[in-house]
Formats: C-alpha cells, structure tokens, sequence
C-alpha cells in the first residue's frame, strides 16, 4: 500500500467514508465518500467553514482523516510511511489562500523549493525559475525578499511555486481571493492550461461567479457532508 | 547574481539568522574550552602515573642505618661489615637481577630537590641505600626477604616502592576518574545544550518547515538543514575553545616544569596526546552535527 507508483487504474483522489476533525472538536467532515479521476478540474464550493480548507489539508497530505480510507495515487495514506508521503507530496502543487511564502527567501529562492527538495540540479531550477518568473511576469523582482512584495505578487509567486514541479495535482485554496479580476483571470487561464496538460486541478472557493464561470465538475460541501456536482455546461 | 542565489540553496530555514545561533556559538566554544583543558588533565595523569610506574617498577630499596659507637659517632667498619652482608644477601634473592650501592654523590642527588644545596648532606645521618633492579615478572616475596635482612641487622629494611606508588597510583586514579566525570557530564550538557537550541529553533520555524514539508521536503533534508549549520557552530567554537585552551595547558605545563618536581615533571603531554586535541574541532564538529540531525528526525516524526 506504500507504493511510489501512481497506480493507472485508480482515481487518483478516493475517499470512502472519511470523516475528519480536530482533536477535541466535533467532525468537520464526516463519512465523505468521493472519487476524482486524473486529469479531472473539480470546484469545492461551500460557505465559509464548510470545510473547504480541511478537506484540502487532508487531500495535500497535510492532515489525516480520522475515520475511512483515503488513498492519493493509489496509496493508503493511513498506511504510508513518512518518506512515502514526502515523495507523494512531490507530485503535488499547493496554493494557500494566504500564500504561506518563505519571507526570508527571495522569489527565486521560494519558487526553486519544489525543486530543490528533489534535488535538481541548480542550473535546470535556474532555467525553469527564469521561465516561470516570465510567464507569471515577475522576472524584475527575482532577488526581491517575499516579504518586501505586495499581495497580488506573492499570489504569483505561490502560484509559480505550486506549478513549478508540474504537478500531477494541484490543489488551490481561493487563489482569486486577494488579486483584480485581470489578475483572476488569468491564473483561473493557467489552472485551465495546466489541466489541459494533465494536471488533476483542484479549487476550493466560495467564489460563485468563478465556478459558474467554467464548466467544470463541482464538490458542494454543506453541515459537513460532500455532493458531487458534474460538470453540466457553461451556465 | 546567479551565483549568489545558489550560494544559498542548503539553506532555506532561518537558522543561522536567529540569536540562539550566537549564543550557541559562545556556549560551544565555552564547552570545547572546558572539554579540552580537562581531556588534557586527564592524559598528563595517565602520562604521569605510567612514568611513575615505569621508573619504579622492576626495583626496591633497601637501605642500612649506619652503627653507632657509644658517642653516637658512626661506626664506619661495622656499617660497612653490615653493607657488605646486606649486599650479599639481596644478589642472592631469586629475581634479583643486580644489586648497587648508592654512592655518596647518587644520594646527594636525590636530596637536592629537597633540602636544596646549601646543606652540607655527608654531615647528616643519611642510611646506606642499596639499588635493588629486579628481573623481568620477578616475583619477590618481601616478607621473606625482610625476614632475611632482620636476621642480618635490625638496622636494614626494605622500602618497597610499590606500597606507596600503589597508593599514588590509587590517588592518581581518583583524580582521573573525576576528571573523565566532568568530562562526560560537559559533553551531556552540551549535547542538552543543541538538543533544547534545535528545539527551540524547530518551534520558532514550525510554519516553515510545514511548508518545506507540504512542498515535498522529507524529514532528512530539514534535518540536513539544522546539521549543517550545527556543523558549523560545532567547528567554529571548537576552533575557538582550542584556542584559548592551549595556551592555558602550555601555561599550567610550563609552572609544572619549573617546579623541578619529578612527579610532575612526568605529567607531560605526549605527541598523540596533542594529536587528540588538536582534532577536538573535528570532534566537535561531529558531535553538534549528529546531536542536531537527530533531535530534529525524532521531532519531525511527531508531525504529520
């Protein structure tokens, strides 16, 4: 069950019947059962403290359910050791709803995280850092200290660094939340272009107008339950 | 540019920004003084008591109160008729591989440190001093012996130089255990020392390291993070403690000389001893890295 490997067959997110909560706490989440396909672009909707930002902790490894199975690439994470998760968490991107940057690092030094901690040679991170600071348009401020950078910035350089391994999923919690509607647009175009490539894309966001926007699948999640929504059209 | 960005790759966490770190730095190079001015109290004891038992070892003494005449004059025929019985008795001991006179000059010698030159040592009642050397693994029985010279003359006894040597060597003993308690007792609180200074270092970089942790980072590579800059804090104060210790050792050892005291002569400190602590950096360097690198892989296994 600790098997690197991306198992083809399988989703690859699984839940069956998990539920989640903090100690001492009621269940945040409780008896979820839930399949995502790889290469699917799914929307977690719910008000605020639905559960949203829960569901994915647990689903980028960071916390375990509770109760049932939740397997990722095809592997039990109740099971797995802490190395195995490590290499899991690999595959993954993660955009916080509140960046969580590194401010004592530079941009750069932020974005290369990914790839240092798999222990990529120094001038292929260089060479893809550049690229990305391009495209995110941030290529001025790449010796600049994260925390010397504005809100809309560190939002790009979260994004950069959560994209930056290429991702077989990429988990993004309320990424519009702090940037204009150009802004929006635009990282909603990347997330859409990555999905296009085969990223499993995952956004949770309370944001109607933007689910409504794209015709993509949708988890509702409501008192702590999860309904799956497929995508039905542009609406 | 580039090269500065690179410069930094094995460092993402703020370790070696924090406070603790300098404080860290003089807490070591405190320890490493510490440990090196007692690791070298602890081999010149060894150096000392392995002399003392090699110049001691494989001889006695026996010495002869000279006779005395009814006016308390010594009566040099008989002491000499007694010196000569003595000798032959001790050349026929089994294990005794040579018998000597101390001659009036040897004596005078051996007094010197004592009672300085100033004293005229032949006008004194000095006893007659025979040089016992024995065979190699001679096992003498001194009673026997002392049973033989009493037959001879009340006036000769036997000094046994490893009565009281074993008794130096037991006192020599003590203070070596002692100091290799200290020893050890600075080397724990050292390594409690990193182990509280990781710890908190791990508490004030919680968000970071879950970061480095959600982004991939395994518990090793968090881990290689505190070793290395332990490694560094573990060279550098060990570099520092070296330092300031060695001219104290080569101080304490020169007073030691100059006291002109045989038994303290013998305490120096040989070539490997010097070895030893010479390399007390590379020790240190060690210990830190290893004292960090698990105290941070046994607290990362308590998070998710």
């Amino acid at each position: 069950m600790t098997d690197n490997s991306t198992n083809v067959n399988a989703p690859i997110i699984d839940l069956q019947n998990v539920s989640v909560g903090y100690e001492g706490n009621e269940e945040v989440l409780s008896n979820i059962s839930l399949s995502l396909d790889a290469g699917s672009f799914t929307f977690i909707t719910g008000k605020s403290g639905a559960g949203k930002t829960t569901l994915l902790n647990m689903l980028y490894l960071y916390k375990k359910p509770t109760k049932g199975i939740l397997n990722v690439f095809g592997n039990n994470i109740n099971f797995s050791n802490r190395d195995t998760l490590a290499l899991l968490r690999q595959k993954i991107g993660v955009v916080f709803q509140d960046f969580r940057l590194l401010e004592n690092l530079s941009v750069y030094e932020n974005i290369a995280l990914p790839l240092r901690v798999r222990g990529m040679n120094e001038k292929e991170i260089y060479r893809r850092v550049v690229e990305l600071l391009n495209w995110v348009e941030l290529q001025k401020s790449i010796y600049k200290n994260c925390a010397s950078l504005s809100g809309g910035e560190k939002q790009r350089v979260a994004i950069a660094r959560a994209v930056i391994n290429r991702p077989d999923i990429l988990f993004a919690d309320e990424p519009t939340g702090s940037v204009d509607s150009e802004i929006a647009a635009k990282i909603m175009r990347l997330f859409v272009e990555l999905n296009r490539v085969g990223t499993t894309v995952l956004i949770a966001t309370h944001n109607e107008q933007l689910t409504s926007s794209y015709n993509f699948q949708r988890v509702n999640l409501y008192n702590g339950t999860a309904k799956l929504y497929p995508a039905l059209g542009r609406i | 540019m580039k090269r500065d960005l690179i410069a930094d790759r094995h460092n993402n966490l703020p370790i070696d920004d924090e406070d603790s770190s300098a404080f860290m730095y003089v807490l070591t190079s405190i320890f490493i003084y510490l440990f090196v001015i007692v690791m070298a109290i602890v081999m010149a004891i060894n150096s000392m008591a392995g002399n003392w038992e090699k110049d001691i070892t494989g001889s006695l003494t026996v010495q002869i109160i000279p006779v005395e005449d009814a006016e308390k004059h010594i009566d040099t025929v008989k002491t000499l008729e007694q010196q000569n019985r003595v000798l032959q008795f001790m050349e026929n001991v089994s294990g005794v591989k040579r018998v000597r006179v101390l001659t009036s000059q040897d004596i005078e010698k051996l007094m010197t440190p004592w009672l300085g030159n100033k004293v005229n040592i032949s006008a004194l009642p000095i006893p007659v001093l025979l040089d016992v050397s024995l065979k190699d693994n001679a096992d003498i029985n001194y009673d026997e012996v002392t049973r033989g010279l009493r037959q001879i003359t009340p006036n000769a006894s036997i000094d046994n130089h490893r009565l009281w040597l074993n008794r130096l060597l037991k006192f020599a003993s003590s203070l070596k255990n002692t100091a290799l308690t200290v020893l050890f007792m600075v080397a724990v609180i050292c390594a409690f020392s990193i182990y509280y200074s990781t710890k908190t270092s791990l508490s004030i970089n919680l968000s970071s390291i879950e970061i480095l942790h959600i982004i991939g980072a395994t518990d090793d590579y968090i881990a290689k993070q505190y070793a290395a800059n332990y490694a560094k804090i573990g060279f550098f104060s060990g570099i520092i403690g070296l330092m300031v210790a060695v001219p104290c050792i080569l101080l304490v050892g020169k007073y030691g000389i100059s006291t002109g005291s045989g038994l303290i002569n013998g305490a120096e400190l040989k070539t490997s001893s010097w070895v030893i602590i010479m390399i007390t950096p590379l020790f240190s360097l060690l210990y830190s890295t290893l004292t960090s690198y698990f105290t941070v892989r046994k607290s990362l296994e308590k998070m998710v």
